[in-house]
């Protein structure tokens, strides 16, 4: 299994590049990693850990991390669905609200 | 509605009220759902999505739809059949549970 400080490394990079920070909530943060990691083992790519899916890198390609909808929920919840990556300066306040799934159900297994 | 289901049971006070827990074991906020149930010490049942054959999945989810109108998003805690709470926000699970005690 992809190692967590990998998977952080991943989740730096993808951050820094958006402009985006990682959740501060250190706990979660790590639940989070780790629920990627697994997802990267049991299928393959990195697919959203919060999210239930096809498993399958072609239909899910929307919701492999980041997932197309993560920079509107960021920008309108503070945070992406799966809470992974927040708006820079969110402290856990900002980011204790819920964030409705964009994804369109019928992209979702029945 | 889920009975023929094989939920882990935790045991804990009895609130009076049937609480079940549906998650993935990838969620980070399923988890914190589970840690605020486990630290409240009351008594409820989980299961975890992902890690069921598909067609289990599939006829849960479904029951779901059926029942509630929506599609089950992650974690969901369904009390007594006709309530649920969807996500893991503290505040919101709190006032809930206030309610229920």
């Amino acid at each position: 299994m992809k190692s967590e400080s990998n998977m952080e490394l991943f989740a730096r990079s993808v951050s820094s590049k958006q402009g985006w920070a990682l959740n501060p909530d250190a706990d979660l943060l790590s639940s989070i990693l780790s629920g990627l990691s697994k997802n990267k083992e049991r299928y393959g790519f990195f697919l959203c850990p919060c999210r239930d899916s096809w498993g399958d890198r072609v239909k899910d390609a929307d919701i492999k991390c980041p997932c197309s909808y993560a920079k509107k929920d960021i920008s309108d919840f503070n945070r992406c669905y799966c809470g992974l990556f927040v708006k820079k300066g969110s402290v856990a306040e900002d980011l204790d609200i819920p964030v409705p799934d964009r994804r369109p159900e019928n992209l979702y297994p029945e | 509605m889920f009975d023929k289901y094989d939920f882990i049971e935790v045991d804990g006070i009895d609130t009076g009220h049937e609480l079940r827990l549906f998650s993935l074991s990838t969620c980070g906020y399923c988890k914190k759902a589970i840690s605020f149930l486990n630290e409240s010490g009351i008594r409820y049942s989980h299961i975890v999505i992902d890690e069921l054959p598909i067609e289990t999945k599939s006829e849960i989810k479904g029951i779901f739809k059926q029942r509630f109108g929506q599609k089950m998003a992650f974690p969901t805690l369904i009390i007594d059949k006709d309530d649920f709470l969807v996500g893991f926000i503290k505040l919101a699970w709190e006032n809930r549970f206030k309610e229920l005690s």
